[in-house]
Parts: C-alpha cells; structure tokens; sequence
C-alpha cells in the first residue's frame, strides 16, 4: 500500500516536471479552450436572457449560468485531465514494454501520471472561485466548496476507470481515437457540459441519470457553486464509488484478456 | 538460471488482399495468417554466464527474450527464470530483472536522467545508500556524470545509451536482457560500452543475453552463441567451435591494375565471388584452395600488396547458415 502511494505519488511529480518542461504549451491551451467555451456561452445565454425578456431561466440567473460554463468547463479539463492515448499510445507504440518490466502496478502509475493535470486545473478552479465570489457574487461556502472538489477527484478516478477500458481496447484494435471521442461527447451532453441538465426535457433528463455522466460533472459543480441539488454529497458519492467498481472491474477483465494480445511492437 | 523447453509462439496476423472488392471484403470478415515466431525452442544459461543470440532480422530473437522478461506469453512450453515463471509478472521477478532496449527508451525523453532514476529508485525501493553508491560508480565508469541533470533529449544517442544503461543496472539486476545494447552507436561509444558490460559480468555475475547485429559485440563479449533461423536455435555452443568449423576461410586481399572483367572470369572459373574497391580486390578463399588460387593469381596477373587474414565472425556465422541451409 504505501509503496502503491510512492509510486503514485512519484508518477505525479514526474509527469508535473513533463509539465513544467512545455508549461507554455499546457497553459495556452487551456487558457485558450476555456476561455472560448465561456465567451460562446456567455454570447448565447445573453441573446437568450435578452430575446425572453427574463432575469431568470430554469432557476439560472446569467451571472449563475456564467459561472456554471466556466467550472463546468474547468471540470471537464479536470476529468478529460492527459487526454486519450494514456494507455492506447503505450500499447501502440510499445511503450507499455517498460512498464511490465518495473516491479509496480501500472494502472496506479497511470493513475499519478492522469492526475497531474488534473490537480493542475483544479487548483486554477479554486482560484476562479474566489474571483466569482469578489465580482460575481456568487453564493459559495467553505463546506460545498470541500464536498465539490472531493467530488471532482472521485469524478476523475471513475472516468479514469471508464477510459481506460476503452484505452485498453487498443489491444485488438488498431484506432480507439473514435471511441474514446465518442465517449467524451456522449459525456458532455449527458453531464451537462453543452446544457446544464434542467433545461433538458423530461424523458430524456430522467433517461440520463441511468448513465454515470450527471454524477460525473453536473451533480459536482452543483454543489460546489453552492446550488440547490436533487442528490447529496453523500449520495453522489456512493455512486461514484459504486461506478469505480464497475469500471474497474471491467477494466480488470479486459486487461486481464487484452494482455495475452499484447505483441511488445516498438522493441 | 534461464531454463526454456519446447518453447513456441505463434502470432496471429491479419492480412488484406489488394483491391477495393477486397477491402469491402475484410469489413465483414478479418482474415488471419498465423505465423511461427519460436518453434521449439530449448535453452539453458547458468549465472554468470553470458549469450549472445544472434541470428537474421525475424529469426526471433526479440521474441524469445520478451518472453523471458514476461512481455508477452508462449503459446506453448515453459519457462522458467530464476525459478520464476515470466509470465506471472511477479515483483520478486520484476525486481530482478533488466532489459535493455537500445531501439526503445525507458528514461524520460523530456526530463534529465536524474529525475527518471530517483524513480526508479522508487520502483525498486532501493536504499538511499545503495542508490548514491550504484548511481556513482555507473556514471563514473560510462563517463556522464556530467549530463545527469541535462534533459534526455539533448544527449547524443551515445550519451543516451549509456544513460539508459545506468537506469537498466541501479537495482542490481541478477538478469540482464540486451536488446541490440550498441545500436546506431559510433566506434567509440560501442567500445566503451562493451568494455562496461565486460567489468560489469566481473564484478556482478549475473545471467546474461545479448541480441546484437554488431558481430563485435559478440566476439568480444560472449563465449557461448545460439544462433537462430526462422524461429529456431539451430546453433547453441561456444563461439570458438563455430569459429573453428566454419572459420576456415581466409579472406584474400591484393592490389591490381588490370582490367576488372578478366579476374572476375577467372574467378568465376574457380567457384569464387570477388569484392573490388577501386584498385582493390578482396576474395574469400578455403584454406585448402588458398595455395592454389594464389598460385594461378601470380602466373597470370599482375598484384601487389597481398594479404591473407582470418574473416570476421560475420563471415563465419553466414557460412554456417549457409551451410546449414543446403543440409
């Protein structure tokens, strides 16, 4: 166990340094990709806002949907966190060679590595809130602020699981970049990334809470910005728990019969 | 020790005809050819000893010792190193094991070396003590002490390869798998870390394979070669047995102002293929027929400079093969 958390820990400081090397890079495109996604909502809701003549939609005011679009679309980064290929690009290119040699568990040294950015991006999402609560005058408080964030790092360990399922399909497949597209964009409309969800129609809102995806990224930034929320943190939590079985499990499986395919190619 | 009997591994390969009826063809049905990367393939190395496997690109090689390092699975056989089964990936394997790969790197490209090693320190919770002092002694001898805190991708490839080495050697493996260690290197730098490798057996002792298409690596580094063809040893021995069944050739060398045509055709005649390099003409000759060949060289043309040697170990292991296939 604790040589598990060094080795986690070792993989995030290594991949933080990685970062450090290329910060330009991280940076700018996170800034950049953010920044569009706010500007686009923000024009939209404001032609909305204004068209209806309201001050209000769905229990949104434009100052709330604003801050909504700019964690919600933190998180997103925060979930999404390296990108695909984690895994993939180490079974295609050979890569993961090196990593059946060392005597540690890889998916917990995959893990680290995912977190970097992760805890990166977070730490820009704390920042932000004390900007919305000095110029926005948002309703946050210590304890929703401590529940949405342990909230988002169990959201990014479940999708972790769920990608590297996919990531792992790479063993038979010669592409998953379309699965794990596919998977991101079912994730951003069911998570209410596009939309938040109270604005979807009835069937389909009900239909969605089937999936993972609300409890992943809407249910979290609902709590965090201190929004009235139809799930506890305690409630949410359990699923993310009960998710994190599931996935791993499957990902267990698929390793587990993925592994007799690998080829070692690279060598 | 490295036990390995009636080892096979077979890989299926998907194939796809030419044509644009056949590509629509294979989105309904994949069609596979299987193909035999190992066939029976038996071997034994004790500790302190030290393989080179050799043989044509595809004749295995690099299957074999992913296999032993627990990459990828037999399909059929057993295994067994360090009385551990590869496969089952167990740490008290792992933590004994190295590979050396000089086609692929297992540092950080965009980090100094330094970082990746206080990792591996990590990875194989080595003591503080034993890593300063591993770590010292590895840099000190490969010479790149200097560039530990320089990122990755900025050593040269020698400088890389060596880098690569001290990460392969911190943890003290009691198992050493070399993959083509001296690739792409120049002279200087292969010499350098054959030399390395020669201290290290001494000191160490551990079990050693090295797959090298660099003859010298072989001939300076191991006294026993099992040569591979097509998936199987068909050689396993000292190298000096093979060198002395199949290195009774000597290579013939001589200077010559003549027209290249007639000593080729009176090559020819004699059954043998010669090399030219502007004025200079190489030929490979049996010792038996070495005599006469020259004989009839000197009563017929004009040469100077003349020199026999032995040939490289090249030469021995092609006439092997060569002779093996005909038989």
């Amino acid at each position: 166990m604790k040589k598990n958390l060094n080795i986690f820990i070792h993989a995030f400081t290594i991949e933080l340094r990685k970062v450090f090397a290329y910060k330009l890079e991280f940076w700018a495109s996170f800034i950049f990709s953010t920044a569009a996604m706010v500007i686009v909502s923000y024009l939209l809701w404001q032609s909305i806002f204004e068209l209806n003549q309201v001050s209000q939609m769905k229990g949104y005011t434009l100052n709330a949907l604003i801050i909504y679009y700019f964690c919600i679309a933190i998180t997103h980064k925060i979930l999404v966190s390296s990108g695909m290929g984690i895994i993939s690009r180490d079974i295609y290119y050979g890569d993961l060679n090196k990593y059946l040699l060392y005597p540690v568990n890889y998916q917990i040294f995959k893990l680290g590595t995912y977190f970097t950015k992760s805890l990166l991006y977070l730490s820009v999402l704390l920042i932000s809130l004390i900007g919305f609560q000095i110029f926005l005058s948002a309703n946050l408080n210590f304890l929703s602020i401590v529940q949405g964030i342990i909230l988002i790092l169990s959201s990014t360990v479940t999708f972790f699981f769920l990608t590297s399922i996919l990531e792992l399909l790479a063993f038979w497949a010669d592409h998953i970049w379309s699965l794990g597209i596919m998977i991101r964009s079912v994730m951003a409309f069911c998570g209410g990334f596009m939309i938040p969800l109270s604005f979807f129609p009835e069937s389909i809102y009900n239909f969605i809470h089937y999936t993972p995806f609300p409890y992943l990224l809407y249910y979290p930034i609902k709590l965090l910005t201190n929004q009235e929320s139809s799930y506890s943190f305690f409630t949410i939590f359990s699923i993310h728990l009960f998710w994190i079985i599931v996935f791993y499990i499957g990902q267990q499986l698929v390793w587990n019969k993925g592994k007799y395919k690998y080829t070692g190619v690279g060598i | 020790m490295i036990k390995v009997n009636n080892l096979s591994k077979t890989f299926k390969v998907p194939t796809k005809q030419a044509g644009l009826k056949n590509a629509f063809k294979s989105l309904i049905k994949k069609e596979y050819i299987t193909k035999t990367a190992l066939k029976d393939v038996n071997l034994k190395v004790s500790k302190g000893e030290i393989l080179g496997l050799v043989g044509s690109n595809g004749a295995g090689k690099t299957t074999l010792v992913k296999i032993l390092s627990g990459i990828i699975s037999s399909s059929t056989g057993s295994v067994s190193v360090l009385g551990f089964d590869p496969w089952k990936r167990k740490n008290a394997y792992r933590e004994k094991l190295s590979l050396i790969m000089g086609q692929k790197a297992q540092l950080w490209w965009d980090l100094p070396a330094a970082d990746s090693y206080l990792l591996l320190k990590e990875i194989y919770q080595i003591e503080d003590q034993r890593f300063k002092k591993n770590l010292q002694k590895l840099t000190d001898y490969l010479g790149v002490k200097d560039q530990l805190n320089v990122p990755v991708r900025k050593l040269s490839l020698g400088e890389r390869m060596k880098m690569e080495l001290v990460a392969a050697l911190l943890h003290d493996p009691q198992v050493i798998f070399l993959d083509e260690p001296t690739i792409g290197l120049d002279i200087i730098s292969q010499k350098a870390i054959r030399e390395f490798l020669k201290e290290y057996m001494i000191e160490h002792n551990p079990i050693m394979i090295l797959t090298s298409h660099y003859m010298q690596d072989i001939e300076e580094l191991c006294p026993r070669l099992a040569l591979m063809r097509a998936g199987e040893i068909i050689y396993d021995g000292p190298l000096n047995e093979i060198k002395n069944k199949f290195g009774d050739v000597r290579s013939l060398k001589f200077d010559i102002d003549h027209q290249r045509s007639d000593l080729e055709d009176f090559f020819l005649k004699k059954n043998l293929k010669m090399q030219c390099t502007q004025n200079q003409v190489s030929v490979k000759v049996h010792i038996d027929k070495l005599t006469e060949v020259m004989k009839d060289l000197l009563n017929n043309f004009t040469i100077s400079n003349i020199q026999t040697s032995q040939v490289d170990i090249d030469t021995v292991i092609e006439s092997y093969l060569s002779y093996e296939k005909k038989s």
